[in-house]
């Protein structure tokens, strides 16, 4: 490298990568154990950048752990009654009636990658350029759960298909709900397709306030925040952050940013939707649950082979909803 | 619309096989591949295809895929020079992981139903191959769909296992038919 060109012209680099080989061989990585590398730097720049990380969705989430591979619930109904007028001499006197409600079956699936390579790789490996190889396989596990909730909350709002379904057969939100005592009307956790607005805001709020329970109660609910993705961010920022209403030149004072919800940007939610989250989602109250049977551990992976050498990580999970009606509201957002 | 647009070659998924090399050679005349198809001729090894270099279908019908052969992948990159090439074997056991690719229509993706068929194969004028769609001259059994074995797949908005022109494929594992393997 002696000469100083100040002209010069992109080219696009081709990598390596994929061999066809399932163990990792030193053809993989020709260039770090044949030459000499001052530095191996990660492509995913994870020192700086950070790891995958689904603690966002996390947080959304109720885990529990379960020892089967199946899990039943059985609910019942408390009884929504009014004690009547009556004469103590009166000799029949009315009694109250209760009953089951809705069943559920958590499932839980096992799900295991390994990684696999040559003794001679590690024994040239000067830089430890593949010495990462058990984070690749904890990074892969966090991914999945990441994939799995992200995939949950976007396809949770009027979906044509879900991964899961909540105790009453609906999805995680949804209209024309039915509830396990037959005299309460159904209900909804939907709100009306709309823009990011005080007017929806404001509806959200009154219909989280007038929802009935699974005996027709009415619970008086309240939004404790609101989810959006990230491409509703300015919108929602404005709404929130003019003391007067946005889009008219009328002098009057904005709900939404005294009163309205704290919003939140959901990293992986790219439905155009928008939740509203009632309860504390770490509560007994949050339906929505990630069921663990065991959680993500790594291992060797014996060849017989002495010179092949292995590890994989394995976990088993599952997902499921019980009621959602008091951590979850949500609607479609129309399109930007 | 056909697309033939490979994203990658297969890979060795499960039940990998040794890892050979001092004891394959090339031809001496026919290049090699990273992750490319290929097969065992007169003790040497060259590239699976009639015409290396040119697009074609892997059909039953066509050599070398018309008899059973000893099939390889190659793990490097290998101007023909006669010497020695790594290798690793396609057994009846070996499973692999392939993408789908559709010679005639636009089928990029296999369904549950599709399990246990026997598909064509495709490779690309860059020594490149996958699965082609089509049942008609099958030469590879789909043991596998991505929507089965994959369900959290990376999301389609993420731009992951599309092709050249932006298109999504699927993938599947599947085994050479027995038939084919020696």
């Amino acid at each position: 490298m002696s000469g100083l060109n100040m002209a010069q012209t992109a080219s696009a680099k081709a990598a390596l990568q994929r061999t066809g080989s399932g163990i990792l061989t030193k053809e993989q990585f020709p260039n770090m154990i044949r030459d000499k590398i001052e530095l191996q730097i990660d492509e995913m720049m994870e020192a700086w950048t950070g790891r995958v990380d689904a603690s966002q969705l996390k947080g959304l989430f109720l885990k529990k752990s379960q020892k089967g591979l199946i899990h039943r619930v059985q609910t019942t109904v408390r009884p929504n009654d009014i004690v009547p007028l009556r004469r103590d001499a009166d000799d029949d006197i009315q009694l109250i009636s209760a009953g089951e409600g809705f069943g559920y079956t958590f499932r839980t699936h096992l799900f295991a990658l390994g990684v696999a390579w040559e003794r001679e790789l590690t024994e040239v490996d000067d830089v430890g350029a593949i010495a990462q190889k058990f984070e690749w396989l904890t990074e892969a596990a966090e991914r999945t759960y990441k994939h799995a909730m992200a995939d949950i909350l976007n396809r949770g709002i009027k979906p044509t298909s879900a991964p899961i379904l909540s105790l009453d057969g609906m999805y995680l939100v949804d209209s024309g709900r039915p509830n396990p005592d037959p005299r309460a009307p159904s209900w909804s956790n939907e709100e009306s397709d709309a823009d990011i607005t005080e007017d929806a805001w404001f509806a959200a709020k009154l219909n989280a306030y007038n929802t009935i329970g699974p005996n027709g109660e009415l619970l008086r609910l309240k939004i404790n925040k609101a989810l959006i993705p990230q491409a509703y961010e300015m919108v929602a920022w404005k709404l929130t952050n003019s003391d007067k209403e946005v889009g008219n030149a009328n002098n009057t004072a904005n709900w939404a940013a005294a009163a309205g919800p704290k919003y939140e940007i959901l990293d992986d939610l790219t439905t155009n939707c928008i939740y509203y989250i009632l309860d504390n989602p770490q509560s007994e109250k949050n339906g929505l649950q990630m069921r663990e049977r065991n959680a993500p551990s790594l291992a060797d992976i014996r060849f017989q082979n002495p010179d092949k050498e292995g590890k994989r990580i394995r976990f088993a999970i599952g997902f499921g909803c019980l009621d959602p009606r008091y951590v979850w509201r949500g609607g479609l957002l129309n399109a930007l | 619309m056909a697309n033939v647009l490979i994203v990658a070659s297969p890979q060795i998924v499960s039940n990998e096989t040794n890892i050979t090399e001092n004891v394959y050679k090339d031809d001496g005349t026919k290049d090699l591949v990273r992750g490319g198809l290929c097969v065992l001729s007169a003790g040497t090894i060259i590239p699976a295809e009639t015409t290396p270099g040119s697009a074609q279908k892997i059909e039953n019908d066509a050599a070398p895929f018309d008899a059973a052969a000893r099939y390889f992948i190659s793990l490097e990159d290998k101007t023909a020079d006669g010497g020695f090439v790594s290798v690793s074997e396609i057994t009846r056991d070996t499973i692999l992981e392939g993408f789908v690719v559709d010679a005639t229509g636009s089928s990029l993706t296999m369904t549950q139903a599709q399990i246990g068929t026997v598909c064509e194969g495709y490779i690309d004028a860059a020594g490149k191959w996958a699965i082609n769609n089509a049942t008609t001259k099958g030469v590879f059994e789909i043991v596998d769909v991505d929507s089965n074995y994959s369900p959290y797949r990376h999301p389609d908005a993420a731009g992951m296992d599309e092709d050249s022109g932006g298109t999504r494929h699927g993938r599947v594992k599947f085994r050479f038919i027995a038939s084919k393997l020696r």
